[in-house]
């Protein structure tokens, strides 16, 4: 098992990362980046930008048969798996909000659907205090049974 | 006995201290091809029972692995699948081999024929050569229900595994034939078998190993060749705790294991393959074809699981996975107090004559539940023994009554598992049922409500689908190629829970969130909670709770040389890995202030690290730093955009 590659230290986790310090509002800032973003993972994918949903799930169902860890054996593949598993997520992800975009023309509205699959979105507004948001948008049965799921796993422990 | 004194000196030391699969290459005593075939089975697995039980024993002896002639190419002849995984199932109730032979999977019998063996372990004193625990699967002895139920076997290992004994699942044990006793201080419980009229203690871990070796000896017979690698199924909700254990009981038995697949994912994978070879069929070698949703149900007699797929071309992705420990034992634990309300009182205190009893009710109440899939009502007529006698009519309506609680479950994970794939029931295309308790028709009725299908999907044999799965599996990743094609295929797995650490406040922030495809690897900036604050506590946990203390505490690390800063300013990275063989490694460390350069060399640290009594520990931080070395979140503009 440890014979999957062991990331080298620091390298990847550092990585270069667009440190945004602006404030909030600094929205342009982080979609101009996002949209950057796009463009590479499309290039991860090995897809022209701009191919439908059919074409991107197609590569990436290729890509996983030649480099997934399972089938690519000896390790030095040039590609990291992880990092196809992100970009088909991304890329799935903005065709989702796409979708909801033309679904709803409202400005508040547009704004959720950008944002509302990124986890750390969700976190963010957490700690900002949106929970009320957040509450409005989900499904009720995730609600729910979350709740119970929680209490359950919480309960039994584990040793 | 010639061979045992070199078998216990290469294998006990590694199978006990190390959790690495890597350490023990295990029972070399198969590299000299002399000892096939094996005239007497008793032998072999005499010696390797005793293998197990002395790893116990010796624990404080020294490490030593002999590697003399090992496997290294002593069997050409079996070059190709020399090294190819056999894919296991150890169900709570029954358990399974299965093999890729070159063309097809194959499931392995044992020397009664049977392909489902009862997964137990049966502790009898044997005054020839002392303790002889031997599994279900073992070809000598084929033990009546009664026995296995009489306080001397140990069965539900997988239900107790790597449980604490404050966890309902444990305290719900209690009702079994042996001894499960519980202290309720978050420790491992104490199990016991009954051996000679004495409570003998075992762990669940030693017993799965037992029951591991005893199938690893009846493959090597039948395949002629040494098993090493398997790839073993496990219920969807078992935590990385519930993982290691099982991996340690397999290194114990001398496994390694390729790979931990969660059970519907190797149903997944058949699949998959099923639907690959159809299309082929079809359209000729087109192999991508369109894309098909299945919804897989399993629930066997320990757990529950439900996960969603699309697969096409032979590659199967995991949407989302939702598991639960709720099964046949649930089921029956339900009926057995509605037919005996006063069962614990009862049952309370453990006389022969009681056990007796309570394993004859078992046995009558689980016959009833199998007849009530196909009949409307059945007769129970029991004589318990001691006087007393059952006889009584138990209906469908009054079984699904007792059991609602179970079906609301299974309900609430099947729900959830859609809103969590972002699916509605009208984007699946099929419903595949497998596991025992499929079999009961309200639980078929209500999966396939749920997803507004009339009928299952036809072609799996639903207790043999996970199994085959995992050889499928063992044969992908062990490297074997197929000419028609087969074998080009693969699932990719996600995380079944959410993966994070804790933050000033007790709060639980999720890294990794469940459902992420693997391999996978997520990072996220944290700052300080103190002004000057030079080093910060990474506590990782695993679970969905919104407080750490809902989750499983992972393990701890202390990250330094944070530069001097105001609270809320220093940055520090934590970085969350998962590889294909689903491993975790945890990465984190400080920046130095205003750049995205490491201000110091990083921790690399490969979760879990906790063994014992981890939910003291959780504890004992808190009391002995307080909030000093806290973490907190930064806002997600200051984030990375993208992780490299």
């Amino acid at each position: 098992m440890a014979s999957m590659g062991a990331p080298s230290g620091v390298g990847f986790c550092a990585g270069k990362r667009p440190v945004l310090k602006t404030k909030r509002g600094g929205g342009n800032v982080r979609c101009a980046a996002a949209t950057k973003n796009l463009m590479e993972q499309y290039r991860t994918l090995k897809v022209q930008p701009g191919a439908s949903e059919q074409e991107v799930k197609k590569a990436f169902r290729r890509l996983a048969l030649q480099y997934h860890p399972d089938v690519c054996k000896g390790g030095n593949s040039s590609v990291e798996f992880h990092q196809i598993n992100e970009a088909y997520h991304m890329v799935m992800n903005s065709f989702r909000r796409s979708k909801e975009q033309d679904r709803s023309d409202g400005v508040g509205a547009d704004e959720l659907t950008t944002e509302m699959y990124d986890p750390n979105w969700d976190l963010w507004e957490e700690w900002m205090g949106k929970d009320a948001m957040m509450t409005l948008m989900l499904p009720p049965c995730v609600r729910v049974v979350d709740n119970q799921s929680n209490r359950g796993k919480g309960r039994e422990g584990s040793y | 006995m010639p061979l045992w004194v070199p078998v216990r000196s290469q294998v006990a030391p590694a199978a006990c201290l190390s959790p690495s699969p890597e350490a023990p290459r295990a029972l070399s005593l198969f590299s000299s091809s002399s000892v096939f075939p094996l005239p007497n089975s008793q032998c072999l697995v005499w010696r390797t029972d005793l293998l197990v039980i002395s790893s116990f024993r010796m624990a404080e002896q020294p490490y030593m692995v002999a590697s003399d002639s090992e496997t290294t190419g002593d069997d050409k002849s079996q070059s190709a699948f020399h090294d190819l995984a056999i894919g296991i199932e150890v169900g709570t109730s029954k358990c399974s081999i299965a093999v890729w032979n070159g063309a097809q999977v194959e499931l392995l019998r044992n020397t009664r024929k049977q392909k489902a063996m009862r997964s137990y372990v049966m502790f009898k004193d044997d005054t020839s050569t002392g303790e002889v625990p031997s599994g279900g699967a073992s070809n000598k002895t084929a033990y009546e229900e009664k026995e296995i139920l009489s306080g001397s076997a140990i069965f539900n290992m997988k239900r107790l595994i790597g449980r604490a004994d404050t966890d309902p699942i444990v305290h719900a044990s209690k009702n079994l034939p042996f001894v499960v006793q519980t202290l309720d201080i978050g420790v491992k419980p104490f199990i016991a078998a009954l051996v000679n009229n004495v409570w003998r203690s075992t762990t669940p871990e030693e017993v799965l190993a037992i029951f591991l070796v005893e199938l690893k000896t009846m493959a090597e017979v039948q395949l002629k060749r040494p098993i090493r690698n398997v790839v073993l199924t496990i219920p969807v909700s078992f935590n990385r705790f519930q993982q290691i254990r099982v991996e340690r009981a397999c290194t114990m038995a001398g496994l390694h294991v390729l790979r931990l697949m969660p059970e519907p994912t190797a149903v997944a994978l058949l699949y998959a393959q099923q639907q690959q070879q159809q299309q082929q069929s079809l359209h000729g070698s087109m192999g991508s074809g369109c894309e098909k949703v299945a919804l897989i149900f399993n629930m066997g007699a320990g757990y529950c699981d439900v996960a969603t797929t699309a697969t096409a071309g032979g590659v199967s992705q995991i949407k989302a996975m939702q598991g639960c420990t709720l099964g046949g034992e649930d089921i029956l634990k339900n009926v057995l107090y509605h037919l005996l309300p006063n069962f614990d009182s009862l049952y309370s205190n453990r006389d022969m004559n009681k056990i007796r009893s309570m394993g004859l009710l078992r046995i009558a109440a689980q016959d009833a539940i199998h007849r009530l899939s196909t009949q409307s009502s059945v007769q129970i007529n029991v004589d318990l023994g001691d006087g007393t006698k059952m006889q009584r009519v138990l209906h469908q309506s009054e079984f699904e009554e007792v059991n609602r609680n179970v079906f609301e479950i299974c309900e609430k994970l099947i729900k959830l598992c859609l809103a969590d794939s972002k699916l509605a029931a009208e984007d699946i295309n099929d419903v595949i049922l497998v596991g025992g308790c499929s079999r009961i028709p309200k639980i078929r009725s209500l999966v396939l409500g749920l997803c507004k299908k009339e009928k299952e999907y036809e072609g799996m044999d639903a207790l043999e689908a996970a199994v085959t799965g995992a050889a499928l599996e063992g044969a992908v990743a062990s490297g074997i190629t197929d000419p028609s094609g087969s074998l080009d295929m693969l699932t990719i797995q996600a995380t079944p829970l959410s993966l994070g650490i804790r933050v000033h406040g007790g709060g639980f922030v999720p890294i990794i969130q469940r459902n992420t495809a693997i391999p996978a690897r997520k990072s996220m900036i944290f700052t300080t909670t103190q002004d000057g604050q030079t080093e910060a506590l990474i506590v990782v946990y695993e679970g969905e709770g919104k407080m750490v203390e809902e989750n499983h505490l992972m393990g701890y690390f202390k990250v330094t040389a944070i530069p001097l800063a105001p609270k809320g300013t220093a940055e520090i990275s934590v970085c969350m890995d998962i590889d294909a063989a689903n491993t975790l490694r945890v990465f984190a460390g400080a920046m130095m202030l205003g750049t995205d350069r490491a201000n110091s060399p990083f921790f690399e640290v490969r979760m879990p690290t906790l063994d014992d009594a981890h939910g003291w520990c959780a504890q004992a931080l808190v009391k002995t730093h307080g909030s000093a070395l806290d973490l907190t979140t930064i806002p997600k503009e200051l984030q990375p955009q993208k992780v490299q």
